[in-house]
């Protein structure tokens, strides 16, 4: 199976939203609504999966979903309502989600979004329009068709990642000596060449490049052998000490001599 | 005889289980949103940090007590051991109570026990959560078994009780796993808690922590029920407990501290910022005093010095757990949170429910056993006592506690939907109330001006349109009510517009729906021309036909207002005899020749933004220049 992924090129991007113009259509995410603590309407929403971020000197990075190799989110999930498809997408099943938001807190960058004007809220994030090209509705996001610049381009990952280094070789004074997204936490499916730091977009500057559900699995791997090892040492030491009391109680019944030694020697 | 501390706490305890009742309806009915204040930077509040993981730390009373008395056989730790039950199964079930209001689809709280994904720590707390909640009822179900005196019943816990050993072998199989799980969530989160916080041995500081915590907890619960039913309490018992709770406490200690020193973290502490000042109070109240206090011997062994230490672990333990859970991703985040008031009713009122149902077991079932023969005489006076008991009780009590939970709950009515909401509520300014005027759909010219005493309106019934108000400085605009309701047919829902999307809004601007043009560009900023011409009043000033969609297209081009704008470098010289303006290459290119192609194309049926209107077929990458700054590159390039 092609992993697919996304090439983000933020010196191409002109801010012209038509990405997200485009992704509200597709996945019908309706009008952006601003919520009580929302002071912009144009940040990250349960109505915007995608959208821009304007920095000085007419920079745009277009922010969304990282569809990690090794997703978070998906670790995170206990019910397996997210899960990273083959073709690199990270998706989300509404009908199994219970709506614990561990996936938000767990999520690096702190995408996922949770429909909270609505009683029965749900996650919202991009889903690299998954079902639609699975369907064959289309062949690419619909983000990707829209944008006029060529500024975020889709295809196989591995394809992508030369590209990008391509483009930096080419054009040193014009990019960051960096592939966002190649490492980080283990990699992930949206990449960036920039011409800025973009490590303003994770949560914290340091993501590190170890894949986080190997933080957890660590210590959850050894859940069998912890839950059988508590139970054949709890077990062995109740029984150790009952075989002892037992005794104990036959020797002063049955043999009345000893049992007098043993309580001197006690 | 009356035991008077009994009435007023079951009173005080009811009242507030009144007013959680409303709160918690309230939460069921308008949903997760509204009644919290949670967001996207802060999706775990009060609900996940106190409720569920203080709640969880808090029962580890349970599974400690029943190690030391069934496993190591110390039977004189045996009268503590149906309490630490009891309160681990009713905080257990307060946990799940709590969850159940958290989750944002509560009913699908057993989900996990159909869909596995055996990666998430959360799936291994859910589990055993679920399987521990079930030893814990086989465990405690003999004490109300034994008060039942029917064959059955007798058969039921003659079998529970020859399984004890399995019960409690698998509850602490069960306990060590979660208790420490609940640690293993947070090493998701590396970059979200601060690294004071942070832990790569997580699951054992949680686990440790809970031993200690447990321990405590113990420890307050006897010695409160013994202050409430003047019974004697199990000091020395508790003196000895005690007497390990140090032990426990710097094993925790020096864990803690020693890994923050190995990662180098130690400089976070002292560095002065209000996290560092965090973590020296949360250390000192849960760790350092308690240890100092539970070493001497003399306070150790004095009711009020356990009473004071045992507090300060459970409370220390409790704000370790908030500090995890919530305060420690703030700096992450760059957001504040706070819990609403629901959120805090609702936990109060979950622990409240939790100390009535605890209160009733000890009264009514033998909870405390009192099996040494010093305590007769105190087992006679807590029979005398227990008049104060739930169900057998005079009318009397039952009443008041009837008309305490009403008032509660009525009262909550009152205070829930101003405060309930909180941030929500719209700031009440007076309006003018709207009214239907007579007028025809071609309403493109009129402007009203309506004072107090202007009145335009006509008899109700024979029009749609509606004067509204909406700026709250009397000048209205005609609005089309029905032809609004007609669009958003989709969502027939009032409160779409009607306040529940402007919810801090002090005025009720079209432009949060009309927004094709809201967001600020570098070319134009919609709020400053808005509120440069009085708010809705002026949308008509450049949406000249308000039938059709507000967008750049609809809108009249800027060159018709600002006619005199003088903008650095947007003039080309000419002779000195001329006096008009012209306006400079990027404003006549922008100004004049897009709006007039863009306008063709949209009329041809073309996809907009593309040949001569869209920005790629002027600004071509050059390879010299960032993109976005690219002067347009127009040779070679055929134009049609």
């Amino acid at each position: 199976m092609r992993q697919m992924a996304i090439l983000n090129d933020t010196t191409k991007c002109i801010g012209c939203e038509e990405c997200v113009t485009a992704c509200k259509k597709i996945n019908n995410t309706g009008e952006d609504k601003p919520w009580r603590w929302q002071d912009k309407i144009d940040d990250l929403s349960a109505s915007r999966w995608t959208t821009i971020i304007r920095k000085p000197d007419n920079q745009f990075i277009r922010h969304q979903c990282r569809h990690c190799l090794e997703p978070a989110c998906a670790s995170a999930c206990l019910v397996g309502a997210l899960t990273k498809t083959p073709e690199g997408a990270v998706v989300y099943d509404k009908e199994k989600c219970m709506g614990c938001r561990y996936c938000m807190m767990s999520c690096p960058f702190g995408i996922p979004r949770y429909s909270w004007s609505s009683t029965v809220p749900y996650i919202q994030k991009c889903i690299l329009c998954y079902d639609n090209i699975k369907s064959g509705k289309i062949s690419e996001p619909a983000c990707i068709t829209a944008c006029p610049a060529q500024a975020t381009i889709y295809g196989e990952r591995k394809e992508l990642l030369a590209e990008a280094h391509h483009r930096i070789k080419n054009y040193p004074d014009r990019y960051v000596n960096k592939v966002f997204g190649e490492e980080e936490v283990g990699g992930t499916s949206i990449l960036y060449v920039s011409s800025l730091n973009l490590d303003f977009l994770g949560l914290n500057k340091e993501l590190g490049e170890t894949a986080l559900p190997d933080k957890t699995w660590g210590a959850l791997k050894i859940v069998p052998g912890l839950f059988s090892g508590v139970g054949i040492v709890m077990g062995g030491i109740w029984w150790i000490i009952e075989r002892r009391m037992r005794l104990q109680k036959l020797n002063q019944t049955d043999l009345l001599d000893e049992s007098e030694e043993n309580e001197d020697e006690k | 005889m009356k035991n008077n501390k009994i009435i007023t706490l079951k009173t005080i305890l009811w009242l507030l289980t009144g007013i959680a009742s409303t709160a918690m309806v309230f939460r069921l009915i308008r949903g997760l949103g509204v009644s919290t204040n949670l967001t996207d930077s802060t999706p775990w509040g009060l609900w996940i940090g106190f409720d569920v993981f203080s709640g969880v730390a808090l029962a580890a009373g349970g599974f400690i007590v029943c190690a030391i008395v069934y496993i190591f056989h110390l039977e004189k730790f045996r009268p503590l051991a149906r309490p630490a039950v009891l309160t681990a199964f009713l905080g257990y079930i307060a946990v799940a109570v709590g969850l159940f209001f958290d989750l944002g689809v509560p009913w699908r709280i057993w989900h996990p026990a159909i869909y596995w994904q055996h990666h998430s720590a959360l799936f291994e707390v859910a589990w055993c959560v679920m399987l521990y909640l079930t030893v814990l009822l086989l465990e405690f179900s003999p004490v109300v078994l034994e008060k039942i005196n029917l064959k059955p019943f007798q058969t039921i816990l003659h079998f529970l009780k020859r399984f004890t050993i399995v019960f409690v072998l698998l509850g602490i199989m069960l306990s060590v796993l979660h208790q420490s799980s609940l640690g293993t969530l947070f090493m998701l989160m590396p970059s979200r808690l601060h690294p004071l916080w942070y832990s790569s041995i997580q699951p054992l500081l949680f686990f440790i922590s809970a031993v200690g915590l447990g321990m405590a907890m113990v420890t307050l619960e006897s010695l409160t029920t013994s202050w409430l039913y003047n019974r004697p309490s199990e000091q020395k018992i508790l003196s000895k407990i005690g007497l390990y709770v140090p032990l426990v406490l710097g094993l925790y200690f020096i864990l803690r501290i020693g890994e923050i020193y190995y990662n180098g973290h130690l400089v976070y502490i002292f560095e002065g910022s209000w996290e560092g000042s965090l973590f020296i109070s949360e250390i000192m109240i849960s760790t350092i005093i308690p240890i100092i206090f539970f070493s001497i011997k003399s306070i150790r062994e004095s009711k009020p010095g356990l009473f004071v230490a045992a507090s300060m672990v459970v409370l220390g333990f409790i704000f370790h757990r908030i500090d995890v859970g919530i305060i420690s991703s703030f700096q992450a985040t760059g957001e504040i949170y706070f819990p609403s008031l629901i959120e805090i009713l609702t936990s109060v009122g979950i622990v409240s429910i939790a100390m009535l149902v605890f209160l009733f077991f000890v009264e009514n079932f033998s909870v405390y056993q009192t099996e040494e023969e010093e305590t007769e005489e105190a087992q006679k006076d807590f029979n005398i006592i227990s008049n104060g008991r739930l169900l057998d009780a005079g009318l009397g009590k039952e009443r008041r506690y009837s008309f305490v939970y009403i008032l509660g709950a009525s009262l909550a009515i009152f205070i829930l939907p101003q405060n309930g909401l909180w941030d929500m509520k719209p700031r009440s300014t007076p309006v003018q109330s709207a009214r239907f005027i007579k007028a025809d759909s071609n309403f493109v010219s009129t402007n009203i001006y309506l004072n107090q005493n202007n009145n335009l309106a006509g008899p109700l019934s024979t029009t749609n349109t509606l004067l509204i108000n909406g700026n709250r400085n009397d000048r209205s605009v005609l609005f089309a009510h029905d032809l609004h309701i007609q669009k958003n047919i989709n969502t027939p829902n009032c409160g779409f517009c009607h306040h529940m999307n402007l919810t801090t809004a002090q005025v009720s601007p079209c432009s949060p729906c009309h927004m094709d043009m809201y967001l600020e560009t570098d070319i134009f900023n919609h709020d400053e021309h808005m509120a440069a011409e009085g708010g809705n009043e002026g949308c008509r000033k450049c949406h000249t036909n308000p039938d059709l969609q507000k967008n750049r297209q609809t809108s009249v081009s800027c060159s018709s207002c600002h006619q005199k704008m003088k903008v650095s470098e947007s003039f080309i010289p000419v002779t000195t005899n001329w006096t008009g303006i012209v306006p400079g290459y990027m404003q006549a290119m922008h100004g004049l020749c897009l709006n007039c192609h863009e306008q063709k194309e949209e009329e041809a049926g073309k996809v907009r933004r593309t040949g001569i209107s869209g920005c790629t077929t002027c600004h071509k990458e050059d390879g010299s220049k960032l993109y976005a700054l690219t002067k347009p590159q127009l040779s070679g390039r055929k134009i049609k």
